[in-house]
């Protein structure tokens, strides 16, 4: 058996390194750099009940060292990415997770049943999209509707079902546990802080939608934090994100509390570094001489 | 196959100090399947974070070789003018679609405003190899912000523009096509800031024409969907996967 086989409740990965939401297509576009089997998961680009074009651009800029983005979820719609992209993203051998984002509780849940299927590794609900207008951010601000959509999508799938948390709240142990309650098997965490640039030149906002989504390096002390807030919070697992570029970040989520990691806008800077972070991983538990991984999950809370 | 490399720096030197520069790098996998109007994403520092993503200006396959003719514009081509030769530099490439061209009946004319030239070379170097006959059209602002124009006389009659008129015709690129024989060009290709290609746009109906479009990239993979422009049915498509070479009738300059 592997050190790093991973498992999350339900949920069995290969290793516990994943590749965040929106920062890696489908899988597709990475192709040509490595044999995606190698990856313990991939958060596929988001989907929703139907085609979203998306915001205007300019969507994105990278500012002190991280990167500001308000794509709006542009994505073909729920049945397009069924029909048009599963089929091909189920072939890489490693875990599709799909993740969902809806304007209105129901919409969650019509969602959730209509991925109760073959190729579906998991359902990671995104309650915490800054960049759109209807629904979005209010489901992962408010712990009741946060409750309300975990129970909804929970109701309508047997996968596996992964909460992504807003770090745009003032309590996110609250969140989790209002997720926890309503059943969630997996939190995931962080999604973006909401974030601005301006061009002083112009006077004007540089992204076209004003605020959008901040990631990066400079946002990993924060999510650490939380991390490690979450974990003494609930007993589900967390997939640790945010600003994870190398094995050490990596290391340094597993501790606070993760069980698995995502990179995210670290696939922009180098798309190895999620294969990186698996033999960063192997090596670290050979050389400390431990059993398992997991033996780390938690650390700093012992 | 797109690649992720290390290639070698074999000259990065100014063709005017802290403005232009051409640096030619060794990278053979790249150089071997680089097409005309594709372009790099360059890591040029530990910051910025985001690689610039950098068109390719010349490509010599037989040595392995990839030319990018860049201006300095932020912190990414300040550092990319800061390699020396010898150093390593993270590539990934060769990125996007790139111009479409074959054997020609007529002439291709090539339009190229400021630094959107660069692509042009190599697609010019490219038709001339097909055996067509290339005209070339270069707008700059004056004659002390022109640069390469000996580059594209290897391909034929070039004509300048400047805004000042301090070097060729007075004026930007529309005082030289506004009364300029469409009928004698099978195809015309341009680059440059977007007031122009909006004006180029305006002359779809005249002439078959492939515009490449610059825009700000998040990954330079399609993955990130933030570098997208608008295309004339109202959808959005990414510069970086589906550009950033467009024919002029797909795209919308509207807001």
């Amino acid at each position: 058996m592997s050190k790093l086989e991973c498992q999350l409740g339900k949920l069995f990965l290969k290793n516990p390194v994943t590749v965040a939401s929106g920062t890696f297509g489908s899988g597709k576009e990475f192709k040509d750099f490595y044999d995606l089997s190698l990856l313990g998961g991939i958060m596929v680009k988001g989907t929703t009940p139907e085609k979203r074009i998306g915001n205007k651009p300019q969507r994105l800029v990278e500012t002190s060292g991280g990167v500001i983005n308000s794509i709006g979820l542009a994505n073909g719609g729920i049945d397009d990415f069924i029909n048009n992209i599963l089929p091909e993203a189920k072939t890489y051998g490693t875990e599709i997770i799909v993740n969902i984002s809806g304007g209105c509780v129901e919409e969650y849940g019509i969602m959730a049943r209509k991925l109760d299927i073959l190729g579906v590794g998991a359902v990671e609900v995104n309650i915490s999209c800054p960049n759109v207008k209807e629904g979005g951010i209010t489901f992962g601000t408010d712990p009741e509707m946060a409750y309300d959509v975990t129970r909804i999508v929970k109701a309508n799938t047997s996968k596996p079902v992964i909460m992504k948390l807003s770090p745009n709240v003032t309590n996110i142990a609250i969140m989790a546990k209002a997720v926890e309650s309503g059943g969630a098997d997996i939190i995931s965490m962080i999604n973006t802080l909401i974030g601005m640039a301006i061009d002083v030149e112009k006077r004007k906002p540089i992204i076209k939608n004003v605020i959008g989504g901040y990631s990066g390096p400079p946002i990993k002390p924060v999510a650490l934090r939380m991390v490690y807030e979450v974990y003494k919070a609930v007993g589900i697992p967390i997939i640790g994100m945010g600003g994870i570029m190398n094995t050490t970040d990596a290391l340094e989520f597993l501790m606070a509390g993760a069980s698995a990691i995502s990179v995210g806008t670290g696939n922009f800077v180098d798309p190895y570094i999620p294969i990186n972070i698996i033999k960063g991983l192997e090596e670290y538990v050979e050389k400390n001489g431990l059993e398992s991984y997991k033996e780390i999950i938690g650390a700093v809370h012992r | 196959m797109i690649y992720k490399s290390d290639g070698l720096v074999l000259t990065n030197e100014p063709l005017i100090k802290d403005f232009i520069y051409l640096m030619e790098i060794k990278e053979t996998k790249i150089a071997e399947c680089a097409k005309p109007g594709q372009f790099l994403e360059i890591k040029t520092g530990t910051l910025p974070l985001l690689r610039k993503p950098i068109s390719i200006f010349a490509v010599d396959k037989v040595s392995g070789t990839i030319s990018i003719l860049y201006q300095l514009k932020g912190q990414g081509t300040k550092n990319l003018s800061q390699f020396k030769i010898g150093q390593s530099i993270d590539l990934m490439g060769p990125l996007g679609n790139g111009f479409t061209f074959e054997k020609f009946n007529k002439k291709c004319l090539l339009i190229g405003g400021g630094i959107g030239i660069a692509p042009l070379y190599e697609l010019g170097l490219r038709l001339v190899e097909a055996g067509n006959e290339v005209e070339i059209l270069l707008g700059f602002s004056s004659v002390e912000t022109s640069y390469a124009i000996e580059y594209f006389k290897k391909l034929g009659s070039v004509t300048v523009t400047t805004i000042d008129g301090s070097l060729g015709i007075k004026g930007n690129v529309g005082a030289f096509l506004e009364d300029y024989q469409f009928d004698t060009v099978s195809k015309a290709y341009a680059c440059g800031p977007e007031p122009m290609l909006k004006y180029l746009k305006s002359l779809e109906d005249k002439v078959d024409l492939e515009l490449s479009l610059e825009a700000y990239m998040g990954c330079g993979l399609g993955a990130c969907l933030s570098c997208v422009c608008k295309m004339s049915d109202g959808d959005y498509k990414r510069v970086c996967k589906e550009g950033p070479v467009f024919k002029a009738k797909e795209v919308s300059f509207d807001e």
